[in-house]
């Protein structure tokens, strides 16, 4: 199942420079991962309200912790589980470079999963957009060749999990933030 | 140990961040009206700021993407230093963006400006006022005292209206040794003497309008002084609270910053404790105006007062008195009630 979809999906590569082209820059390091962090930027300065404001500045430092969080759990997995990349032991239409690190769970996806949970968890309609953007990331990086499907699953659990671990059972974290929060305030910086 | 991989690519992803981030603070200044970070006055076209933002973000896109191409599809930077890339290139450009909407928004013509104040130089006490009288009216007038709450209340507009209703309006400046405490107690007596000694006013109408901290004292000295007949509050204070981001809806960051440090509002406002001598305006006609997007005083709630309250759509903390549908409401109001 999951190769068969790896097939399906990787199978757009390849066939229309147009498609390789969106392909790749969805894929790559910078695109999705620069808009992520961006949003966060904006939603730091975002809301009518004071109140509203304070509720989205708590996403951002929630969303970054989360990031951290993700990636340690996914360093953890990989000192006892290595799979190898797609492109390592098939033929694939490979549109990324060769990447040696293990291709389950996908590191990017959970990087966007877990921002995108953790600011979700805040602010639905801003959440929701960011759902889009690692969504796109994870499909991207299997048509491109560079994971499996069940890799982005992997990756998006581990975010995910991260997240609603960091802003739903560690309240001392968002009892850190309110404070770092109010004291930015007095310097109009929150 | 860090490692960005390629210079050329690194400085291509900080240019290409930086004109993201500084297109994103553009569209979210237009969103929220953030005067303090916008380039260009946002309040009537918003699009504007949304344009402006996705024309630097893809100016950085292009720049980036175009001449890197091929680099971005072979190891690059990891995570860590991505992250700091961003981070670098995001403070700057919050840094870029306080400083330019600050020289833009200077450069911008004053809305006093279109109104030139036509009052006659008085002395209140220590403190200097203009004195705005009606041309056509026959004596004896109703006057109103207009106190500023801080040096960027403009009230010149707002006694300008007042006197073309028939009103004499006595503002007065705004000195910050007078309007400090134990002081600013003895501003509104001295200005109720004048205008009371005045030949042509009448001393049983007399009315008081404040705005911002002004506001407070117009409160405080009504309800002590049974001389006041009507008292109409723009924005008062009440409670001193830390606006932070809010303020820079109100006005570009170095005005922001003073007006933080500025710890002489918060003795004067705790001085003042309007909202505890409120009740005692009553039963004198009180009129309470807050304007819709005012970020930096909350209106208290209904009940709390006997005030008549009136919300303003669209008006903001420091052009709440040069508001048109403010200046017509209070030249009416006071009209009635005196």
């Amino acid at each position: 199942m999951d190769w068969m979809l790896f097939r399906a999906l990787n199978a757009l590569a390849g066939r229309w420079p147009v498609a390789d082209v969106a392909i790749r820059l969805l894929m790559n390091d910078y695109l999705i991962t620069t808009a992520l962090v961006l949003f966060l930027f904006g939603l730091w300065f975002s809301g009518e309200s004071r109140g509203v404001r304070e509720h989205n500045q708590l996403a951002v430092p929630s969303a970054i912790a989360a990031m951290f969080v993700g990636n340690g759990l996914i360093k953890l997995l990989n000192l006892v589980f290595y799979r190898p990349r797609p492109f390592a032991s098939h033929t694939v239409h490979l549109l990324f470079y060769r990447p040696s690190d293990s291709s389950f769970p996908s590191n990017a996806t959970s990087v966007g999963f877990s921002i995108a949970t953790a600011v979700f968890l805040f602010n639905r309609k801003a959440g929701l957009a960011m759902y889009v953007l690692a969504f796109l990331l994870g499909l991207s990086r299997v048509c491109g060749g560079v994971h499996y499907p069940s890799d982005i699953l992997g990756g998006a659990a581990a975010g995910v999990a991260a997240a609603y671990l960091v802003v739903k059972k560690l309240p001392f974290l968002q009892s850190a933030w309110r404070a770092v929060i109010g004291n930015m305030r007095r310097w109009l910086l929150a | 140990m860090l490692y960005f991989v390629s210079t050329q690519l690194s400085l291509c992803y900080l240019a290409f961040a930086f004109l993201s981030a500084l297109g994103a603070l553009q569209a979210v200044a237009a969103r929220y009206r953030i005067v303090g970070l916008a380039f260009v006055d946002y309040s009537d076209h918003p699009w504007r700021g949304y344009i402006l933002g996705a024309v630097l973000a893809l100016a950085g896109g292009l720049t980036f993407f175009v001449t890197q191409w091929e680099m971005i599809f072979t190891p690059g930077p990891a995570g860590a230093e991505l992250t700091i890339l961003f981070g670098a290139a995001a403070l700057a450009a919050v840094l870029v963006t306080f400083l330019l909407a600050s020289l833009l928004h200077c450069g911008r013509p004053s809305p006093q400006g279109a109104v030139p104040g036509d009052g006659h130089s008085v002395a209140v006490g220590r403190s200097k006022a203009h004195l705005y009288i009606p041309s056509e009216s026959t004596a004896p007038l109703a006057a109103v005292c207009l106190l500023p709450g801080c040096a960027d209340s403009r009230l010149t507009a707002l006694a300008n209206r007042l006197s073309r209703q028939g009103l004499v309006a006595l503002v007065l400046e705004f000195d910050p040794q007078a309007f400090a405490p134990p002081a600013m107690h003895e501003v509104v007596p001295a200005a109720v003497e004048l205008l009371s000694k005045l030949p042509l006013v009448d001393a049983q109408r007399l009315g008081i309008l404040g705005h911002d901290l002004g506001g407070d004292l117009a409160i405080r000295a009504a309800a002590s002084d049974t001389r006041i007949r009507a008292v109409a509050a723009l924005a008062p204070v009440l409670d001193q609270t830390a606006p932070g981001l809010s303020l820079l809806q109100e006005m570009p960051f170095p005005s922001a910053l003073r007006w933080v440090s500025a710890s002489a509002r918060t003795v004067a406002c705790k001085e003042l404790a309007a909202r505890e001598h409120a009740p005692s305006v009553a039963p004198r006609p009180f009129l309470l105006v807050y304007g819709e997007w005012d970020a930096l005083v909350s209106s208290p709630s209904g009940s709390e007062h006997t005030a008549q309250r009136m919300d303003i759509p669209g008006a903001r903390h420091m052009d709440l008195p040069e508001n048109l549908t403010v200046q017509q409401t209070v030249a009416e109001w006071f009209k009635e009630h005196l």
